[in-house]
C-alpha cells in the first residue's frame, strides 16, 4: 500500500513499539539508516539494526527475529520483491518499505495491509504502475457460475454454453493483455529517488531536520549518481531540492557570518570539479583515476598521458605542485584551479568536467565533497578480510561505514578515503589492462568481458558495489579507445562483465550494465538473466536486490552465455 | 565533591526554553514545572532543557548575563579589581559550559563566548592560587574570599586542605622538637 502521509502512516505508529531495521549495504540505505535513527533517537523509539547483504539473508534475519518485532523497516531493500511470498509473515506484522529499486513489485504495491510503501510524490512514478483493474479480477461470480454449471441439469448447460465460451474468450484476451502489461512493467529495473531523501522528506515533515540529517540526505543522492545508478537529470533535480532544504536550514546565519558556531557542521553548494578524491590526494593522481579524465586523455596509452601531461602545462601548474598532495599546493594555485581546469577542458574535449555538488565542513578541517564521502564508505563497506574473519568482517564492515558517516571528521572516513584510492588504483590498473590486451568482446548485442581469478586484485571484483564501479569505467574507457565509426556502435551495447565471486565454491558473479548513450539509466539484464537461467536450467541465484547483478556456478557459464545472446539478439 | 557532583547541582538552575510541543505540568519531587505549549516561553530546570533540546523539542533562550558585551565587560572588570567579582549567577561555569555545549544554535557568537568565558575563568583562577599563595606564605588562620562560585571551591579545596594539613603536622613537630631543645 501506499503511504501518502509518512508522519502519522508510519513515523507515529511506529513511535512507541520496537522496530527492526534492516538495511541493505550500499551507501543510500546507510545514509537514510543514519537519518532515520537520528529521528528514533529523539522520540527514543527502541530499534534493532540490521544489515542485509541479499534476499536469502533477508529471509534468514527476518526469521530469526519476526517473534519480537511487529513492525519492520525495510531500507533500500525488499521492494522490488514479494514480500509476502518469500517472508510468509503472521498477519500482525507490518511492513515499512522505503526503497528506491524499481520496477516496485505489484503485489507490494497493491497490497490492502502489512506493506506499506514510502514512495516520493511523483507523478511519473505512479503513473509508470499498471491500473488496478487491468491486473486483478474477481473471478468469484466466473466461478460461481462454473459451480452453478455442475449441479444444475444437463439440458439447461446448453443454454449457458454461448454465454460462458464468450467469457471464457473475454478472459484470455484479458489474461494476454495482462500478461503484456505486467512484461511492460517489468522489463527494465533501475533507480527512483533515494532512500536518504525520503527518510530526510519525513525528518522535514516533522520539523526535526538539522545540517547533519541533509548532509546524509545529500551523500545518498551522491551515492545515486556516482554509481550511476540514475541519469543526470534525475540528479540535478534532486539537486535542486536538496538546495531548497540547505538555504532553508541556513537562512538565519546569512545576515552574520559569525553567529554561528566553528564546530557545527557547514554545508555549502558549489560548481565543484568531477574529479575523484582530488582534495586527498594529489591533482595528478586523482585527474588520472577519475572517470571522466582518464577515459578522455586515454591514461592507459603513452599518448594519453602525455596529453595528461601538455594539459597541465596548458593550464599552467608545474607538475612537482601537481604531484604532491592537494592539500600542500600553493593556495594561489588552489584558488584557481576551477577556473583553470574549466578554460583548458574545452580545448582537450572534457565534457562535463563540472558538476553541482555539495560540500561539508566542520571545525577548521579540510572541506569534505559529497563524492569523496560516496567513495569513502562505498571504500568500508567492501573491505577485503582473510577467509576465516569473512563473517564478523561484513558485520564489522557496516558498523565502521556507519561510524564513518557520524560526523564529517569521523577518522573512520580518513581510513576509507585511503581504501577508496586503493580500489581506484585498482580500477584503472585493470582498465588499463583490459583494453591493452583487447579483452573486450562484442558478442553481438552487448560487450562481454570475464575477470580472470588470478588477475591481481581479482577479490575486490567479487563485491557489488567495487564491480559496479569498474565495468562503468571500463565502458566508458572502451568505448573511447575505439575510433569513430566503431564508437558509435560501442556506444548503443551494454556490458556484461564475469567475475570470480566464490573461488572455494566455484561461483561467479555476473552484472550487466545499461548502454552509455542510454540517458535514462534503465537496465533490461535483469529480465534477461532470467529468462536465459530458465532456459539454459543453470544453477543461477538471483539473491542481490539489484536484479541485474547474479551469481551462478563456473561450470553453467558458456551455455548461459550462448543463451543470453539469443534471447538479447 | 567531584566537579561532576557541581555540575549536577548546577543542572537545577532555571532556564527560559521555548517548545514546541504541547505537554501538561510535569510534577517533580523540587516542584511542578509547566505547563508546555508550543511557542510560549516557560522556565524549566536546565537539565530538562538539555533533554529536551537534545531531543529538538525546544529553543533555547540562553539567559540575560550570556551576551558579547555583557561578558567582555564582566571580564575587563575582573581584570581591573583586585578582588574577585560578583558573578551573574552561583553557577556562572557551569550553566554556561552546558549551554555552549548543548544548544550552540540557540546562542549567538557561541565560539567568542567560549573563549570569553574560559579567559575569565583563568583570570580567576590565576588570582585563587596567587592569594593561596600569600595566605600560606603569611601563615594566616583565616582568609577572606567573596564571591567564589562553588566549582571555584572545588577545584580547590582537595589540594588546599590536604597541603594545610601537612603543613600543620610538620609544623607540630618542628614545634615539638623545639620544645625537646630547650627542656634538655
Amino acid at each position: 500500500m501506499l503511504i501518502t502521509d509518512p508522519v502519522n502512516d508510519f513515523f507515529n505508529k511506529v513511535k512507541h513499539e520496537r522496530v527492526l531495521v534492516m538495511v541493505a549495504l550500499d551507501v543510500d540505505a546507510l545514509c537514510a539508516c543514519k537519518i532515520l535513527q537520528a529521528l528514533f533517537k529523539c522520540d527514543h523509539v527502541q530499534y534493532t539494526l540490521v544489515p542485509v547483504i541479499n534476499k536469502s539473508q533477508l529471509i534468514k534475519e527476518f526469521e530469526e527475529h519476526k517473534e519480537q518485532y511487529k513492525h519492520i523497516v525495510l531500507l533500500n531493500c525488499g521492494g522490488n520483491i514479494d514480500l509476502l511470498h518469500i517472508l510468509d509473515p503472521s498477519e500482525d506484522i507490518s511492513f515499512y518499505v522505503i526503497d528506491s529499486h524499481r520496477p516496485i513489485d505489484l503485489v507490494n504495491f497493491f497490497c490492502e495491509q502489512q506493506i506499506y510503501m514510502l514512495l516520493k510524490h511523483d507523478e511519473d512514478e505512479i503513473a509508470a504502475i499498471p491500473d488496478y483493474d487491468s491486473i486483478y479480477r474477481d473471478y468469484d461470480s466466473d466461478d460461481e457460475d462454473s459451480e452453478n454449471d455442475e449441479t444444475e441439469q444437463v439440458s439447461k448447460r446448453h443454454r449457458f454454453d454461448e454465454a460462458t465460451l464468450e467469457k471464457r474468450r473475454e478472459r484470455k484476451k484479458w489474461e494476454e493483455k495482462r500478461k503484456e502489461i505486467i512484461f511492460d512493467y517489468e522489463e527494465f529495473s533501475f533507480y527512483g529517488p533515494s532512500a536518504a531523501m525520503l527518510v530526510y522528506e519525513l525528518a522535514w515533515k516533522m520539523s526535526k531536520d538539522n545540517n547533519d540529517q541533509l548532509w546524509w540526505a545529500i551523500t545518498g543522492v551522491a551515492d545515486q549518481f556516482q554509481n550511476k545508478k540514475i541519469g543526470r537529470d534525475k540528479y540535478v533535480s534532486s539537486v535542486l531540492e536538496l538546495q531548497g532544504h540547505m538555504s532553508r536550514l541556513n537562512h538565519r546565519d546569512e545576515d552574520d557570518d559569525n553567529t554561528k558556531s566553528v564546530n557545527s557542521v557547514k554545508i555549502s553548494f558549489e560548481h565543484d570539479l568531477d574529479l575523484a578524491l582530488y582534495r586527498h590526494w594529489s591533482l595528478f593522481e586523482s585527474l588520472c583515476h577519475s572517470l571522466p579524465t582518464a577515459s578522455a586523455f586515454k591514461v592507459w596509452t603513452n599518448m594519453g598521458i602525455k596529453r595528461l601531461h601538455q594539459f597541465l602545462a596548458e593550464m599552467g601548474l608545474p607538475l612537482t605542485q601537481c604531484k604532491q598532495n592537494y592539500s600542500f599546493m600553493e593556495t594561489k594555485m588552489r584558488d584557481n584551479l576551477q577556473s583553470l581546469v574549466e578554460e583548458s577542458a574545452e580545448k582537450f574535449g572534457l565534457r562535463n568536467i563540472k558538476y553541482q555538488s555539495f560540500s561539508a565542513q566542520c571545525g577548521y578541517n579540510h572541506r569534505l565533497c559529497a563524492s569523496d564521502a560516496v567513495y569513502s564508505v562505498g571504500a568500508l563497506l567492501e573491505k577485503l578480510y582473510s577467509k576465516d574473519s569473512q563473517a564478523a568482517g561484513e558485520n564489522s564492515n557496516f558498523v565502521d561505514s556507519l561510524d564513518s558517516l557520524s560526523r564529517v571528521t569521523a577518522p573512520k572516513m580518513q581510513d576509507g578515503l585511503e581504501l577508496a584510492k586503493l580500489q581506484l588504483q585498482a580500477i584503472k590498473s585493470s582498465v588499463s589492462s583490459f583494453i591493452d590486451i583487447g579483452q573486450i568482446l562484442s558478442y553481438g548485442p552487448f560487450l562481454y568481458t570475464a575477470v580472470r581469478e588470478g588477475m591481481p586484485d581479482y577479490k575486490y571484483f567479487g563485491k557489488p558495489i567495487f564491480l559496479n564501479l569498474f565495468s562503468h569505467f571500463l565502458l566508458n574507457s572502451y568505448v573511447r579507445s575505439l575510433n569513430k565509426t566503431k564508437r558509435e556502435r560501442a556506444k548503443n551495447l551494454p556490458l556484461v562483465i564475469c567475475a570470480p565471486f566464490n573461488v572455494d565454491d566455484g561461483t561467479t558473479i555476473i552484472i550487466g550494465i545499461p548502454p552509455l548513450a542510454d540517458e535514462s539509466r534503465k537496465n533490461l539484464f535483469g529480465n534477461a538473466f532470467l529468462h536465459a537461467a530458465e532456459r539454459t536450467k543453470s544453477r543461477t541465484s538471483h539473491e542481490s536486490f539489484d536484479s541485474s547483478i547474479i551469481t551462478l556456478k563456473n561450470e553453467d557459464l558458456s551455455k548461459f552465455l550462448d543463451a543470453l545472446i539469443t534471447i538479447m539478439s | 565533591m567531584e566537579p561532576g557532583d557541581v555540575e549536577f547541582i548546577a543542572e537545577k538552575e532555571l532556564v527560559k526554553i521555548v517548545p514546541n510541543f504541547a505537554l501538561g505540568k510535569i510534577y517533580f519531587i523540587s516542584g511542578d514545572v509547566g505547563p508546555f505549549s508550543p511557542g510560549l516561553p516557560v522556565d524549566v530546570p536546565l537539565w530538562l532543557a538539555i533533554a529536551i533540546k537534545q531531543r529538538q523539542k525546544c529553543r533555547v533562550h540562553p539567559p540575560e548575563w550570556l551576551d558579547v558585551d555583557k561578558i567582555e565587560t564582566m571580564k575587563d572588570d575582573e581584570i581591573a579589581s583586585e578582588f574577585f567579582t560578583e558573578l551573574p549567577n552561583p553557577h556562572f561555569c557551569e550553566v554556561a559550559q552546558l549551554l555552549l555545549t548543548h544548544a550552540t544554535d540557540n546562542i549567538p557568537n557561541a565560539d567568542l563566548l567560549r573563549t570569553l568565558i574560559k579567559d575569565i575563568w583563568d583570570i580567576r583562577a590565576a588570582k585563587l592560587r596567587s592569594n593561596i599563595d600569600k595566605f600560606v606564605k603569611l601563615q594566616a588562620g583565616h582568609a577572606r574570599l567573596d564571591n567564589l562560585s562553588q566549582m571555584e571551591i572545588n577545584t580547590i579545596r582537595p589540594f588546599l586542605t590536604a597541603s594545610l594539613d601537612h603543613m600543620y603536622q610538620l609544623r607540630i613537630s618542628q614545634s615539638y622538637t623545639e620544645r625537646n631543645m630547650s627542656t634538655q
